[in-house]
């Protein structure tokens, strides 16, 4: 069975946090919401009239996973 | 949850069927008032299981167990639970990735693998039964199959054709930002099961490779935290995040490719997909978080 390793070990490693996930995330949400907003428009405009719907639609659902994104970044939800 | 899980015939108007099939949850389907810009307010429960199951794995099978097979019984209860449930809406993608990611979770966690030997035939074989009973199935496995032979009916197989013409026009370079063809109604659901074509289409092989790239160091960066992690908890819910982005890559792009029977999976933090986005964005940041913690 997996063992959990022993509170000793839990030590400070280093203070400088690796961002490099953040900024990797970053980086995809940014492509979606170009590759998004390039490649709705003609079926947003055929289905609704209005060729900024999705695009919207997906800015919006970006920002509540952001929200989402922080909650479990800055809470320890395990401990709930 | 569980009423979005329900079959057709059972359908509530919160949980309504849509192209036969029941995968979305909405708060204020009509006659509730429907909310600017967004309209209906939905979300695919399916998407939310991944993360469920992902901590109900990572708690259970990081405990002590008295019993040999005791991690095996939990394993099987997460992941047989949510994919049985999955399959009823029905989409077999999402309950297949589902039973892997819980499968990986149980190999990293060190539990004996002797119980997994008998039931993968066992859950292959009930795969090949339901595709084999179900007529929409049958004839997508029957297409990938024959997606070689010039007399093959067009329309059979027009989505993974479609897929195939978007990523060998782009070429090595791409036809360049917002000159995508399909984009005009030739690729049906083109900003969610189509958006590696597109990228393709657009940005060509050199485009298409700096973008797996750029997951394949998301996926290496998830494995690090998960090695790095402080408790075994935290280290199965890295795998577990890990797995989910790099199995809805997998699929998506062998789909999209037509190297398997063409499905409607997202492609991970790019896809048009609000549901999809917000778990897998929950699920990332929860391997922020260990990554956070781990190196403090």
């Amino acid at each position: 069975m997996y063992k959990k390793k022993p509170a000793q070990k839990i030590i400070s490693i280093s203070h400088n946090e690796d961002k490099s996930l953040i900024f990797l995330i970053a980086g995809f949400l940014l492509f979606g919401i170009i590759v998004i907003f390039n490649s709705t428009t003609v079926q947003s405009l055929k289905i609704y009239g209005d060729a900024s719907r999705f695009f919207l639609y997906h800015i919006a659902w970006t920002v509540v996973g952001l929200v989402g994104f922080f909650i479990t970044y800055k809470f320890d939800i395990l401990r709930f | 949850m569980i009423a979005s899980f329900l079959p057709c015939e059972n359908a509530i108007i919160f949980a309504r069927c849509e192209n036969a099939a029941n995968r979305w949850f909405y708060f204020n389907p009509p006659p509730f008032p429907q909310i600017p810009i967004i309209g209906e307010l939905g979300f695919q429960p399916s998407e939310l299981a991944k993360l469920t199951l992902t901590i109900f794995l990572a708690v259970q099978l990081s405990r002590s167990f008295k019993k040999k097979y005791q991690p095996f019984w939990y394993y099987l209860l997460g992941a047989g639970f949510f994919s049985a449930l999955i399959i009823l809406q029905p989409n077999m993608s999402t309950s297949v990735t589902v039973f892997i990611i819980g499968t990986l979770m149980y190999i990293t966690s060190g539990a004996t693998l002797k119980p997994l030997f008998l039931l993968f035939p066992i859950m292959l074989f009930m795969a090949f039964l339901f595709i084999m009973t179900t007529p929409y199935r049958r004839e997508r496995l029957m297409t990938f199959f024959k997606s070689n032979q010039t007399t093959l009916n067009q329309e059979e197989d027009y989505q993974i054709k479609q897929a195939k013409i978007a990523l060998g026009s782009g070429g090595f370079f791409g036809k360049g930002l917002g000159q995508s063809r399909q984009k005009y109604g030739y690729t049906p659901e083109i900003a969610s099961d189509a958006t590696f074509a597109i990228v393709g289409e657009e940005f060509g092989f050199v485009g298409v490779s700096v973008l797996l790239f750029c997951y394949g160091l998301l996926i290496f960066k998830g494995l690090t935290i998960a090695k790095r992690a402080v408790s075994s908890e935290e280290s199965l819910i890295a795998v577990g995040v890990t797995s989910w982005i790099g199995l809805q890559l997998l699929i998506h792009v062998t789909s999209n490719t037509g190297m398997i029977p063409y499905t409607g999976v997202t492609l991970p933090l790019i896809s048009y997909g609000g549901s999809s986005l917000l778990f897998t964005l929950m699920g990332l940041g929860l391997l922020a978080n260990i990554d956070r913690t781990s190196t403090e």
